[in-house]
């Protein structure tokens, strides 16, 4: 019977000092720090999410987005959670179905303000783990352009394609122009980004917008971080607009439907909130699980649990 | 017909791709958060031995290749079949040169081997790890020679040359490495 923690005790050590400077660092913000229900009532309609269901139909969260902005929505001021989430079949080097996130919502901030304290909360963490080189900060096109010598706008899916095969990736099937972003970015361009660099891509394509608000450049104001080989953090300049929310929730089934999935009852809750008025805001959220890995430099998120399932 | 989702895949998973049989080496789960995942996939090729890399989108099914290990002992070849038989059925298979491969070389009759069975025909074979066999020549070694230093080419009873120590002599019998075809003793009787 293998009873015995995967973590480390020097890997324990570090999580308790990283959990302890958060908590300092916004407290020394006047940032509040919440609690919100693991256990709710809605499921989130993300096409690539699935979030686990209980047996009496409720579900585990797989993030606390919602319920913050509910809080948001009322009490208007900056808050943030350092939580467990969840979510459904995701298992591997860099995932586990359990995982704890940090989030945090800045009220009146853009997302180029939030990128920046992102920026300087990791800097302050990291600081006797690892030798930061830089911080870089590039939009969606250019990091395609540059790494990759795709034009977002433009590429067919014979282009993507070829990219995948100058890289010996050899797909099973046919891809979207979307599905095939995703691999090129996550598995093409993030490891040829200098690993002690901390770097934003920002401004995503409009079918990648999630929760973030478009501008009229015609991007989504979503930002992600690149940190050590891995995806650390996902921010958005916070989308206001009840209405725009519920069609894109709707948008999300009519995806979730086509790719065989069930579509997921929207959370009405969430929307009487933003109905009522979301202050113009700027959220984060932050995997502490990957950050302890890039600052104890192990490859496996197994060693920076005490426990996961099989 | 049987099918395996990608979230059931893991090592040794055997699947069949492009009408070819392959086994599961390695399986690395990756995703973007808000994003499609995918499986990236090391497989082998269960009739060429060869490993190839593939990427899965999560969620796909892949046929199940019906694929068994079975328990079955060298009897003797043709020079164009191999012919084994499975003890307990008594039943025969005759393998095709090329199925056998590299493995007809250390046989030579009654070796407990392990053939792969695709849908009930052999696939490929496996043969023990350590066989005993005579060699039928090798030069004579220089007088004088310990087991420190310089080897020799030694031909087999099957016809497999390994390289021997200096001091190894016709008709001894040796105990071979299949794995890697070295020499690994003199077995006395």
């Amino acid at each position: 019977m293998n009873w015995k923690p995967q973590a480390t005790l020097d890997a324990l050590s570090v999580r308790a000092e990283v959990n302890a400077k958060i908590r300092a660092y916004f407290e020394s913000q006047n940032v509040i720090e919440v609690e919100t229900p693991i256990l709710n009532q809605y499921a989130v309609t993300d096409l690539h999410i699935d979030s686990i269901a209980t047996e009496n139909s409720k579900f585990l969260h797989s993030s606390p987005e919602y319920a913050m902005k509910r809080l948001l929505a009322f009490h208007k001021c900056d808050i943030y959670q350092l939580c467990k989430v969840f979510r459904s079949n995701e298992k591997g080097s860099c995932h586990n179905d359990e995982f704890t996130m940090l989030e945090w919502y800045r009220v009146a901030w853009t997302y180029k303000d939030l990128m920046k304290e992102v920026a300087e909360i990791i800097t302050t963490l990291v600081g006797n783990y690892l030798e930061l080189l830089d911080t870089a900060y590039i939009s969606y096109q250019q990091i395609f352009k540059k790494y990759a010598g795709i034009d977002v706008q433009t590429a067919s899916q014979a282009d993507y394609l070829q990219v995948c095969a100058d890289h010996s990736f050899k797909l099973n099937s046919a891809l979207t122009a979307h599905q095939y972003q995703n691999l090129v970015l996550d598995q093409i361009i993030i490891p040829k980004l200098e690993k002690r660099h901390m770097t934003f891509v920002y401004d995503f394509p409009t079918e990648q917008a999630a929760l973030a608000r478009l501008n009229a450049r015609g991007c989504a104001e979503r930002f992600e971080l690149y940190f050590g080989g891995v995806e650390l953090a996902n921010g958005f300049q916070e989308l206001t607009d009840a209405q725009e929310q519920l069609s894109r929730f709707e948008e999300n089934n009519r995806q979730r439907l086509l790719a065989n999935k069930k579509a997921i009852e929207i959370d009405a809750e969430f929307i009487a909130a933003l109905e009522s008025g979301l202050p113009e805001s700027a959220g984060v959220a932050l995997g502490i699980d990957r950050l302890l890995m890039v600052m104890l430099g192990v490859n496996n998120i197994k060693n920076v649990l005490s426990f996961s399932l099989n | 017909m049987a099918n395996y989702n990608t979230n059931e895949f893991r090592a040794g998973l055997k699947l069949i791709i492009d009408g070819d049989p392959y086994n599961i080496v390695e399986n690395e789960f990756v995703k973007p958060g808000k994003g499609q995942a995918f499986n990236r996939v090391k497989l082998r090729n269960l009739k060429t031995g060869r490993v190839v890399d593939r990427t899965f989108k999560s969620g796909e099914t892949i046929e199940a290749a019906d694929v068994m290990d079975t328990d079955m002992q060298y009897l003797y070849n043709d020079g164009e079949e191999w012919h084994f038989m499975e003890p307990k059925s008594f039943e025969q298979y005759a393998i095709p040169k090329d199925s056998v491969g590299d493995a007809a070389q250390w046989l030579k009759g009654q070796e407990d081997c392990v053939v792969t069975l695709l849908d009930g025909q052999p696939l490929s074979v496996a043969v023990p790890n350590f066989v005993e066999l005579q060699i039928t020549q090798t030069d004579p070694g220089v007088r004088g020679d310990t087991a420190q230093g310089g080897n020799k080419p030694a031909t087999l009873e099957t016809g497999a040359v390994v390289k021997v120590p200096l001091f190894v002599e016709e008709g001894e019998v040796l105990r071979i490495d299949t794995r890697t075809a070295e020499y690994v003793s003199r077995v006395k009787d």
